[in-house]
């Protein structure tokens, strides 16, 4: 390829992937994350991969900062207010309880101390009517008692209301802003204009939490990269699965909490779309978990619904449903005597038993040593050196119990985690109406295409694409991202009454000029393109379905229509639909608007690969003579059959019997059975 | 034979599918108590009726489904057929009260019948005396709505639309109700269509073997819990307060033994079943019970029979416990939940890392009902509230939480029923004021909720038990505080506790207080940092920090520390020695 540098640099849990896309070629470089300290890793593979930054034109950015200072509870000093008699609601939450029948149950902990929560007088009615006017005086007085000389850092409201009408809360902002211009100001009316304020105020303050965080450690990346000569275009990957320019953070940066996982989920779509595929699960399998998303039409489905440590969150994010199953994974035996696998992970140390660390406890990457799945010369591309009869030694106790061999115990254990992978899967589709045989799935991450094929056979999947580089594939996804916004508002329409199809005109017509605006001043004006998405229901129901809307629908748009595609959705969630009787209603809208990135650079094969081998796999309860070669070897051949080990620099993909696997002309290979 | 792999992983895939019915269900109903606060239950049984995975929702409803399911079984034999849907709302046939409507569908592989769907949801009105169902006037089942017994409301998969049109007739909501039936089929369906996915993939013998394995893995572990408890005899004692007839402290009783592996429960010595609607059925004190032991034995998994068996309950019938027809059973929940306290009672010590010292028991709930101004059009809000736990030892009581038969309710959106009613909200609290039971540990805080009534001819009916008699504290802990509510006009407010019908007038307040949980340890031994960071969180005031902790916090918000030693000794002396 041509033209200045791309480079991706992606900070995961255990490594720091950076992958760089030169004229001669990509570029793949592997360090050691620094959890206390996340930016070093980011800047020490930026050191380590060699890269002239001068003639870098795209730097992208995907990091787990945001999600570990929530995890850990190392955000800022925040300073919450409310509407008066309200400051309890972070507490309060929902006041449900989790687990049914835990007496002794303890609610997730809210990133705001009650000491930090403080009242404002005012109150807005719920059709955003002025109950009680502000009163300017009195809130003045409140803000200097509440932050004088206090030290936060940052400050969240969240009125009653306030989706309604924001005005009681803008009024507040400009009171704080004026007396402590300079402090970080968060509105729940800017961060989500929907009802329900717990968890509007949960996101409200989630956001006012991480946004110092944010801003620091981009203070600090852009300072390294400022050192090293850097003039390009420094974005950073959103949980929408798009970017912003860094600047684009300054009060946007819960965006960013899970701006990791999100950017696999882009690079799968970018790959798996070169060959044409565009309905995909995605299937994500590092060290500690598994994410999953289903993409339809090429675009990953939105969910308004997620929570970080039982925070709920009401921003739309990839809809990626993470379970404990990664190559660390333990395997343990329960108080009833069934075998489990995670979530409890053996993490980078002391490691899986096979890494020679102290670790004891096998895991899942033990299993794969011990069934012969994957080979200690080649383990992470020959970086890791690990020892098989650890890994055995592991499985002992755990043989003994279940009177079965230490291979066929491993075995157990991978059929187990792929259970749970399955049930991970099952939640993204057939839990929202998806049928996964319609779907084709993308395995990456350094363990993700050793299991897709088995995990593929319980779901009836029938084609995998399992991508090149799958080990880093999320580095790639950040480069081959678009920039992305997105905006919603709260707003009832009975799709029966006068007017109503101009009423939904006219409201994408102004969030889209809200949303122009927004990109224009982020230096962001070319190709843009637009999504419209109602979040549709019948009136008396709470929770609403999503109807996505093409542009050019949108014009001839009429009360049929609307009707016509509510029901189609709802139908296909809950096996039923009934507007004979029920009249549907638009409870919100949601616009997104993304722009393209500058061309997507091509992802190869390297050329770091193993040497062919003959094998023995452990598998199904059969010793399987099997082949390891490298994936050069199948595109020389153009095609292979299970059992059959592909591997590369980054991971290795397992063809069982009755599979066959060919290579694509986009470095693609294509499984199936 | 089935290997052990293959059961955990048909056992996994079951306990999806009824978390994927109750989610089916939450997702698409009408009523508010459905869809908001999850006052429902999904289960999949098999065909002898034993819950083998319950969804999330009221943990005592996911404790059920068994009785009615054999009731079901014992009518119709042999008719039953593929798409039959069967429907009861009968208290007298193991149902709870009549807003909880519960429908059963057969599951057939083949031309055998394998397993059942159920999915049970409160409907807010089946008609009756007055508006939500629940009137606390009611002295007979029949004033409290319509009555279900077990009938087929589709057969073959057909319909009965005569019985659609005789329950919309019967219920002041139908759009609602008939919109919560639908809700409920659908989750049936679901259930069906996944466990028919299942049977395709591994045979049904398979999930047959399946369906043993999880009773009797679950049989097994609830045995060696009760085996590890001591043998003896164990009694409680508490009091109902009042049934809003009366402010009469009526007394209930227990006596708890535990033999090996069996542990009984009998709950003779209680009161006789009362006047008006405060009445249960065996069986929905059975599944308050099993309740607590399942929190005990297994507080994370989701439910099944097997951990069940060890139990035997009885009751004296025509007691509160296990009331006599025609009885009024609109506020089954309370005795239900005393019931379960009293288990909890005699248990805790016994368990004091599984349970906690007295919670605020009560479901209190309060339905408060007026007309929008503009239309005329009636509404009616029910409501139960949370309130606070007791500690444990290691750790303080959790505030604002569902009594535990509730399970996983959730509180209503203030937004959403401002949008949806003539009510206004003016707080939304921790109960700081009353407090919670001091202790090392101490008790988790109640709620206080304030509306203003913007509607017509307005009434309120308050259910709020635990109003004399106080959470109990623990091991030295102290006691926590009482639920009641409050009307307030013209400034002054009034409290109540259980009461019947209260008029209203536009512009009067009424204030729900939950009390709060009982502490655990002794007071003085709760380290004076801990101490301080309550004040400074405005749990407590400086003054309680003396008085109940002995804790001294000085001019700047700092812990004197001479001034606290001295505090402590003296207190210690006074009242024994402090274990801090």
């Amino acid at each position: 390829m041509s033209g200045p540098t791309r480079v991706g640099v992606e900070v995961g849990g255990t490594f720091t992937d950076l992958v760089a896309f030169e004229a001669d070629g990509v570029r793949i470089t592997k360090v050691p994350s620094t959890p206390q300290e996340p930016h070093r890793g980011a800047i020490a593979a930026l050191d380590e991969s060699g890269l002239a930054l001068e003639g870098t034109g795209d730097l992208v950015h995907g990091s787990t900062v945001a999600t570990n200072a929530v995890l850990e509870r190392k955000g800022a000093r925040v300073a919450f207010f409310a509407t008066e008699g309200f400051r309890d609601l972070l507490t309060l939450q929902r006041q449900s309880r989790r687990s049914i029948y835990d007496i002794h149950y303890q609610k997730p902990e809210p990133v705001v101390p009650r000491r930090d929560t403080f009242e404002v007088p005012e109150r807005i009615g719920p059709e955003g009517e002025v109950v009680a006017a502000l009163d300017d005086a009195a809130a003045r007085q409140r803000v200097a008692r509440a932050l004088q000389g206090a030290g936060y850092e940052s400050v969240a409201i969240c009125l009653l209301n306030s989706y309604a009408n924001p005005a009681h809360e803008r009024r507040m902002a400009a009171l704080v802003a004026e007396r402590f211009p300079g402090t970080g100001i968060t509105c729940s009316s800017d961060v989500t204009r929907e009802f329900r304020e717990y968890e509007r105020a949960s996101t409200t303050a989630l956001a006012a939490y991480v946004q110092p965080v944010i801003d620091r450690y981009l203070g600090e990346f852009g300072r390294a990269l400022d050192d090293r000569g850097f003039e390009g275009r420094f974005s950073l990957m959103q949980s929408n699965g798009g970017r912003l320019p860094a600047s684009g953070m300054a009060g946007n940066a819960i965006t960013a909490l899970y701006s990791g996982p999100a950017a696999g989920v882009m690079g799968a779509i970018r790959q798996a779309g070169c060959s044409g595929h565009r309905d995909l699960i995605t299937f994500d399998m590092g060290g500690t978990s598994t994410d999953v998303c289903l993409v339809q039409d090429g675009t990953p489905v939105l969910t308004s619904d997620a929570e970080i440590d039982g925070l709920p969150i009401r921003i739309p994010v990839l809809d990626i449903v993470t379970v404990g199953a990664g190559g660390g994974s333990i395997v343990w035996r329960d108080d009833g005597g069934m075998m489990r696998v995670g979530p409890r992970s053996a993490g980078a140390d002391p490691g899986p038993a096979c890494y020679r660390r102290g670790g004891a406890e096998p895991t899942i990457t033990d299993a794969h040593l011990v069934r012969g799945s994957v080979l200690a010369d080649t383990f992470l591309g020959g970086r890791m050196d690990v020892d098989p009869a650890l890994a055995r030694e592991a499985f002992a106790a755990l043989a003994t119990h279940f009177e079965r061999s230490v291979e066929q115990v491993a075995d157990d254990a991978i059929r187990v985690a792929e259970h749970n992978i399955v049930r991970a899967i099952q939640l993204v589709s057939t839990e929202r109406g998806r049928d996964p045989r319609d779907y084709v799935l993308v395995p990456f991450g350094g363990a993700g295409p050793l299991h897709a094929a088995r995990v593929a056979e319980v779901l009836g999947i029938s084609t995998i694409v399992v991508p090149p580089a799958a080990g880093v594939l999320s580095a790639f996804g950040l480069v081959a991202s678009d920039f992305v916004r997105y905006e919603s508002r709260t707003v009832r329409i009975a799709i029966d009454e006068a007017g109503a199809a101009e009423r939904v005109r006219a409201q994408f017509a102004a969030m889209r000029q809200d949303a122009d605006s927004a990109f224009a001043a982020l230096g962001l004006a070319s190709g843009l393109r637009y999504t419209h998405t109602l979040e549709m229901r019948y009136v008396g129901q709470a929770f609403e379905v999503p109807v996505a809307l093409e542009a050019d629908e949108i014009a001839g748009l009429d009360t049929g229509l609307l009707r016509e595609r509510f029901n189609e959705a709802h139908h296909r969630i809950f096996e039923f639909d009934d507007s004979r009787t029920n009249r549907p209603e638009i409870v919100s809208f949601r616009l997104g608007i993304a722009s393209p990135p500058p061309a997507v650079p091509r992802l190869a094969d390297t050329d770091a690969a193993p040497h062919a081998a003959d094998v023995t796999i452990f598998d199904g309860g059969a010793r399987l003579p099997a082949r390891r070669i490298n994936r050069s070897a199948l595109l020389e051949a153009g095609e292979g059959d299970g059992p059959l080990l592909i591997a590369d620099e980054t991971s290795t993909a397992y063809v069982p019997p009755g599979w066959r696997a060919r290579m694509d002309a986009h470095n693609n290979v294509i499984l199936t059975h | 034979m089935t290997d052990a792999v293959t059961l955990q992983i048909i056992r996994g895939k079951l306990e999806a599918l009824a978390r994927e019915m109750g989610v089916v269900l939450a997702r698409s109903a009408m009523s508010p108590v459905i869809y908001e606060v999850y006052d429902f239950g999904c289960g999949i049984s098999d065909a002898r009726g034993r819950l083998i995975a319950g969804s999330h929702g009221v943990a005592a409803f996911s404790a059920l489904f068994g009785p009615q399911i054999n009731a079901i079984a014992a009518k119709y034999g042999d008719a039953i057929r593929p798409g039959d849907v069967f429907m009861t709302n009968d208290p007298y046939l193991g149902g709870s009260h009549l807003n909880d409507v519960l429908l059963v569908a057969p599951i057939f592989e083949e031309d055998r019948l394998i397993a059942f769907a159920s999915s049970y949801a409160h409907w807010t009105e089946v008609g009756g005396m007055a508006p939500g169902s629940l009137s606390p006037d009611a002295v007979e089942i029949y004033q409290e709505g319509i009555r279900f017994p077990i009938m087929r409301l589709y057969r073959a998969g057909e319909r009965q639309e005569e019985l659609v049109e005789l329950i919309a007739a019967n219920v002041r909501l139908p759009r609602m109700s008939l919109g919560d039936l639908n809700a409920q089929v659908a989750a049936l369906r679901i259930g069906e269509t996944r466990l028919r996915e299942a049977v395709a993939k591994y045979g049904a013998d398979a999930v047959l073997a399946a369906f043993d394995h999880v009773l009797d893995t679950s049989e097994r572990l609830a045995r060696a819990a009760v085996a590890a408890l001591p043998d003896g005899v164990y009694e409680a004692d508490d009091f109902i307060d009042g049934d809003g007839f009366s402010d009469t402290q009526y007394p209930v009783h227990m006596r708890m033994t535990i033999a090996g592996d069996e542990i009984e429960f009998d709950f003779a010595g209680s009161c006789d079943q009362l006047p008006g609607p405060m009445n249960c059925s065996l069986e929905m004190l059975l599944c308050g019970v099993k309740v607590v032991f399942k929190a005990i034995v297994d507080p994370h998994g989701p439910s099944n029979e097997g951990w069940y068996r060890p139990l035997r309950v009885s009751a004296p019938e025509g007691s509160v416990f296990n009331a006599r027809a025609p009885a009024a059973m609109g506020w089954f929940y309370e005795p239900m939940a005393q019931g379960a306290e009293l288990v909890w009672k005699a248990m805790a010590p016994l368990v004091p890392e599984r349970l906690t010292a007295g919670s605020y028991m009560s479901i209190c709930v309060v339905l408060l009902g007026a007309r929008w101004p503009d239309t005329g059009e009636q509404f009616v809000h029910i409501e139960a509230s949370a309130g606070g736990f007791g500690a444990a030892s290691g750790a303080d009581g959790t505030s604002v939480l569902p009594a535990a038969p509730q399970g996983d309710l959730y509180n209503y959106s203030l937004e959403l029923l401002e949008a949806r009613a003539p009510l206004r909200m003016h707080r939304y609290a921790l109960n700081t004021e009353a407090g919670a039971g001091a202790g090392r540990w101490r008790g988790g805080f109640g709620a206080i909720r304030e509306y203003e009534i913007l509607g017509d001819d307005a009434f309120v009916y308050g259910g709020m038990g635990r109003n004399t008699e106080r959470p109990w504290g623990m091991a030295g802990g102290g006691a926590g505080s009482c639920n009641g509510y409050e009307i307030v006009r013209n400034g002054a407010a009034e409290r109540y506790g259980r009461t019947r019908k209260g008029a209203l007038a536009q512009g009067d307040r009424v204030r729900i207080v939950t009390g709060g949980g009982g502490g655990y340890g002794d007071p003085l031994a709760r380290p004076a940092e801990a101490v301080l960071d309550d004040v400074l969180d405005g749990y407590i005031g400086a003054e309680a920090a003396r008085t109940d902790y002995g804790v001294v916090i000085d001019a700047d918000g700092a812990v004197d520390a001479v001034a606290t030693e001295a505090c402590r000794r003296r207190r210690a002396g006074a009242h024994g020695p402090s274990r801090g």
